[in-house]
């Protein structure tokens, strides 16, 4: 495995590098081959991508979106002026990084351990349980949630009011959610995100393991020295490419959990559910543009970060 | 087996005991919300509404499935649908992904950087939806099944996921059949591929699910009921009365008339139709992911 | 090279059957001069579409030579498509338009074509006739009249049901007044712990006095500049000392365990009545009315009565852009499309089928403008439910039916003779100067009003989180919404004079 790592010399590429036309030539079939790839991205990513221009326009359907007029900034200052700016960004922010790296580690166990486990049955319907919660939408576990936690009506009042405890009013104390939506967004993604990483180590050369068991190593020293480095590449590049989404929330989840409830807004509004619940009433296309753009930007400048330190310890893993 | 636990050291029994006793926590925590789902489904309406959600059904009744079934013809048809479109859609992504990702791994492509990064921008910058949109309108995606495959066929996540693992396979099995003079793509086909099961089942089943669960692009291109993904009616049935009850409070008129309001228990019913079956098709991916591949084997 | 070529089969069948798929629906019509309509309607499509619009159709062709096909949004995607169907140059020609779906917004960012007198005149002069001066500029945006309006008298207030059976369980005498209402909740909360006495906080304008006098202008949803129609003028409502009240009794009423604490985040509250597991039901009179009619044929024991607190209070009509049609503003069959409306709005034929299904099946008429609904005996495939048919309200069309609860005329009737005429109706606020002020303001009311109003902030702490409150709406420029919607008031003022 570690082997196959051989760089490729520049011999076979640097000798012909003639003309583009002789490259193009020499790699045609892969370039047929990456031709959808390349047309669907121009077509559907790339063309409408003029579209950013609409963050800084007043959209008028009648004179379309290239003839609408500039307003320059204005369609950005309604996010600024509310003064929740900063409260939501950082939301989403701390969410997002939270979610990215406990959901990894979680994935990456839980597929480390259910992959030793002897039992071909039990690993498999284990495998399944844990992909249940997938399905349940959001909007369902909203429902189950308020079951759980309502002052009046939850279990966890009721357990609490059964042994004379004063209830605890869950729907107007933030301080619990960021706890209870970190729980519920590992929960939910946990069968899905560790897929990935059970199809890495199903890929491992198993001549390997055997070889480190007849040379005595114990189950953890394989782990930690056969089974996780291995998965190395796979989880930076999750994790990088998680990271470049860290300004984009999960409207779905935030909007079907917390609602309407201004008095969670601090703790749990992040940016999506923001414009979302401002923007319901006006529709306005420039407004949400504009937020759309100002979350693209971070997010490209904190993936280049990102990019360029993982460039930086380790070259074979960065994204590009 | 027993026996082989036996002569293993203690380590490792300390180790598998541990595992196996989180294994049945996770197994747990994942399964029984969806039993209390599936429960629910087959509780009155009644009893919800006062009691709420139980780990067995407490009164029990069909209602829920009855009311669903009334419209039976829909649903078959709208499974139908997804079904197809599931199929269709997987195949052409798994097929299209896995040739792009195959060619920005290969070390000799000289462009393979700058097209990973002319495709992972995209996931940076968009345009949002209103350009989107209109293109998509302009090439007649309106109540065209198209409008429901395309934008499931590639996923920037995807690709990565297998660009990255087919990095992982030695790269000498390339040269050495570009020595053989194969082309790069029976290489492709008949070497790359195989060594991929894993990979491919995993990304077959991301991209399956995601057009499975898809409710976004039928809302924004279906007008025509034939044209319903399963999804998309539980969407409609989960949000329509949260919505109109929005609405009401800005009318005169009776907006809820008519309008067949699901009861709690239908909407859970209606989840567990649109999740049975891929949960009824779920081992049989899995088996890809069990089914070690020695790469020994090919190497030699 | 097997599986290769299989999957090549598969691929190139798959795409073949796609595109036909997608080809099907350009089938051209063989007869050239029907001019085919297509309308787009809110909410769920009826079960009878086919039939119903079948028959519309069939007169159609005769009447004006043309057929439609009505596209109907569901409430959930509306938000998000009604929007897109103008930015795109979609494909149609009427379109259901409403204050309530951002008609001033929509009308000002172009979206519908201008409906002129000449082309009123010319395609629909009974509906020009009807159309009163007031409905005409109450439906214009910017000086030009976007929809047609609904012309019949809707009201928005609302009254509660309550169970005659608990009430009669405490010993009181038919509710006449919110003090009564507040006793009666009181009751239920202290003696039937299984049932949330009050689930609606719409019922709270029983209370407020000032509530009925004032119409809001629809500005930001959750915070709103209120218009007093007997001082006629505008005020800032949230500041207010009645808005303190109000929200003060809101919390009373949690404490009292009337109101549930998180009613933010509980989302079966509109099932809770009819389950039983509420004691009151607070919606507008049809929504109310519809309800009580419903529950008094499957629980006849709980004795359902229909309280109205509002006695002798002015009350103000909707606006008639409460519902209308509008037309598309690429539309190329403008002409046929009115027509069409004409015949919708004015026509027997074409307002009953629509409204109340096929005669003799789903309705029978009856004498003086009323019918007898035929639905309760129908099988369910064939009952009829309208759906959106507000856009072309008429209420000199309009019957009342025999079947739905007496008391809902009797309300009706008294509350026609409490309405006074508002000197907001007609007024429209055009927020193109304030737009990011609108916005922030809805987002902080959701933040700081919202908790308020549910009733979520203790006691002892209302007067500092109002105080908090004020201040961000300061912040986010409510005095600029407020000097400019005074000063766009007068100048309409002036302008009528």
């Amino acid at each position: 495995m570690k082997k196959a790592k051989i760089v490729v010399g520049p011999n076979g590429t640097l000798q012909k590098k003639s003309t583009l036309l002789g490259m193009v030539l020499k790699h045609k079939i892969l370039l047929l081959m990456i031709a959808p790839a390349l047309l669907y991205y121009i077509v559907f990513s790339y063309l409408p991508m003029f579209g950013v221009v609409l963050a800084f326009k007043e959209y008028d359907y009648a004179l379309g979106i290239i003839k609408s007029p500039f307003v320059g900034l204005e369609n950005f200052k309604f996010f600024f002026k509310s003064g929740q700016a900063f409260t939501v960004t950082r939301n989403t922010f701390l969410y997002n990084v939270v979610f990215i790296l406990l959901g990894n580690v979680m994935q990456l166990i839980v597929a480390v351990l259910f992959t030793e486990i002897g039992s071909k049955r039990i690993r498999k319907t284990a495998q399944t349980c844990i992909f249940f919660p997938y399905f349940i939408s959001w909007v369902v576990v909203g429902a189950f949630v308020y079951n759980v936690f309502s002052s009046d009506y939850g279990m966890i009042n009721s357990l609490l009011k059964s042994v004379s405890h004063e209830p605890i009013n869950f729907y107007s104390e933030p301080k619990y959610w960021p706890f209870i939506i970190v729980v519920l967004d590992i929960w939910k993604g946990l069968g899905y995100g560790s897929v990935v990483y059970m199809a890495t180590i199903t890929g491992i050369d198993t001549s390997i393991y055997e070889a480190a068991e007849i040379d005595g190593a114990s189950i953890l020293k394989r782990i930690w020295y056969i089974t996780l480095p291995s998965l190395k590449p796979t989880v930076i590049t999750l994790i990088l490419l998680g990271l470049g989404r860290v300004f984009r929330g999960n409207m779905t989840m935030f909007y079907s959990l917390i609602g309407n409830n201004g008095l969670l807004y601090n703790y749990t509004d992040v940016i999506d559910t923001f414009t979302f619940r401002t923007l319901l009433f006006s529709n306005d296309v420039g407004m949400s543009a504009a937020v759309g753009f100002y979350q693209s930007v971070l997010c490209f400048a904190f993936i280049m970060l990102a990019n360029a330190v993982v460039k930086k310890i380790d070259s074979d893993s960065a994204l590009f | 087996m027993n026996s082989k636990f036996n002569k293993k050291p203690i380590d490792y029994k300390v180790f598998i005991i541990v595992a196996y006793i989180f294994v049945v926590i996770v197994s747990l925590c994942g399964v029984v919300p969806f039993i209390v789902m599936l429960s629910g489904s087959f509780t009155s309406e009644a009893r919800i509404i006062n009691y709420g959600y139980s780990l067995f059904p407490k009164d029990f009744s069909v209602d829920a499935y009855k009311m669903l079934f009334q419209n039976i013809d829909r649903i078959i048809n709208s499974y139908g649908l997804t079904i197809f479109i599931t199929l269709a859609g997987t195949l052409l992504g798994l097929m299209f992904m896995s040739m792009a990702a195959y060619v920005l791994q290969r070390k000799d492509f000289p462009w393979r950087n700058k097209l990973s990064y002319f495709i992972y921008f995209t996931t940076l910058f968009n345009g949002g939806l209103t350009p989107w949109y209109m293109l998509m309108m302009k090439m007649g995606m309106k109540n065209n099944i198209l409008a429901l495959i395309i934008p499931h066929l590639f996923t920037v996540f995807h690709i990565l996921i297998i660009r990255n693992y087919m990095n992982g396979l030695p790269y000498e099995i390339t040269e050495s059949a570009k020595v053989d003079g194969a082309n790069d793509f029976v290489i492709f086909v008949k070497l790359i591929l195989p060594m991929s099961k894993p990979v491919l089942a995993t990304i077959a089943l991301f991209t399956g699910l995601a057009i499975w669960n898809e409710w976004y692009n039928c809302m924004l291109f279906m007008s025509n009921e034939k044209l319903y993904t399963l999804q998309y009616y539980l969407y409609n049935m989960l949000n329509n009365a949260t919505a109109m009850k929005e609405f009401t409070n800005g009318t005169g008129a009776n907006i809820l008339a008519g309008a067949d309001l699901p009861t709690e228990s239908a909407k859970l019913a209606m989840a567990m139709l649109a999740t049975g079956p891929i949960l009824l098709l779920y081992p049989f991916i899995q088996k890809y992911f069990v089914k070690g591949i020695t790469i020994g084997a090919v190497k030699g | 090279m097997k599986l290769f070529k299989r999957v090549a089969l598969v691929v190139l069948a798959v795409m073949l059957a796609a595109s036909m798929v997608g080809c099907g629906g350009d089938e051209k019509n063989a007869s050239t001069d029907i001019t085919k309509l297509k309308m787009i309607l809110v909410g769920e499509k009826p079960a009878l579409y086919d039939e119903i619009y079948g028959k519309i159709n069939e007169m159609l062709r005769e009447d004006i030579g043309a057929e439609v096909e009505v596209e109907y949004y569901n409430f959930s995607d509306l938000n998000q498509k009604y929007s897109l169907l103008f930015s795109t140059g979609e494909n149609f020609d009427i379109v259901f338009a409403a204050n309530w779906v951002s008609y001033n917004q929509q009308a000002s960012k172009n979206s519908f074509m201008e409906i002129t007198d000449d082309m009123l005149k010319k395609n629909a002069p009974k509906t020009y006739e009807t159309l009163t001066e007031t409905q005409k500029n109450e439906a214009k945006v910017n000086g030009k009249m976007y929809m047609i309006p609904n012309t019949a008298l809707e009201y928005s207030d609302v009254v509660a049901l309550i169970r005659g059976d608990l009430r009669e369980k405490y010993g009181m005498a038919p509710l006449e007044t919110a003090d009564d209402f507040e006793k009666y909740l009181e009751n239920v909360a202290q003696n039937d712990k299984g049932i949330t006495p009050l689930v609606n906080l719409a019922a709270m304008s029983f209370w407020d006095s000032n509530e009925s006098k004032t119409t809001r202008l629809a500005i930001p949803k959750g915070t709103e500049l209120s218009y007093d129609v007997v001082a006629d003028k505008f005020e800032k409502r949230d500041f207010q000392d009645y808005y303190r009240a109000q929200v003060k009794k809101t919390r009373e009423f949690v404490d009292k365990g009337i109101i549930p604490s998180d009613i933010v985040a509980n989302k079966t509250l509109d099932n809770m009545f009819e389950n039983g597991k509420a004691a009151t039901y607070v919606k507008n009179l049809e929504t109310s009315s519809a309800m009580a009619k419903k529950l008094r044929a499957a629980h006849p024991e709980w004795k359902i009565e229909i309280c109205d607190f509002s006695q002798g209070i002015p009350k103000v009509a909707n606006t008639a852009i409460a519902n209308g049609l509008a037309l598309n503003r690429t539309t190329k069959n403008a002409d046929k499309a009115l027509q069409f409306i004409e015949l919708l709005r004015n026509d027997e034929r074409y307002f009953n089928l629509t409204w109340y299904g096929i005669e003799g099946e789903h309705w029978k008429a009856g004498e003086n403008n009323t019918y007898t609904s035929l639905n309760a005996q129908l099988p369910k495939e064939r009952r009829y439910e309208p759906g959106c048919v507000w856009g072309w309200k008429n209420q000199a069309m309009l019957k009342t039916d025999t079947t739905d609860i007496p008391e809902k005329k009797e309300i009706l009737e008294r509350w026609k003779t409490e309405t006074v005429s508002s000197g907001i109706h007609g007024f429209v606020f055009d927020d193109t100067n304030v737009k990011t002020e609108m916005t922030s303001i809805a987002s902080v009311a959701s933040q700081y009003g919202g908790p308020l109003y549910n009733g979520m902030v203790e006691s002892d702490k209302i007067d500092e989180s109002l105080k908090t409150y004020e201040e961000k709406l300061t912040q986010a420029g409510i005095d600029k919404v407020y000097e400019e919607t005074q000063k766009q008031y007068l100048e309409y003022k002036n302008s009528i004079k």
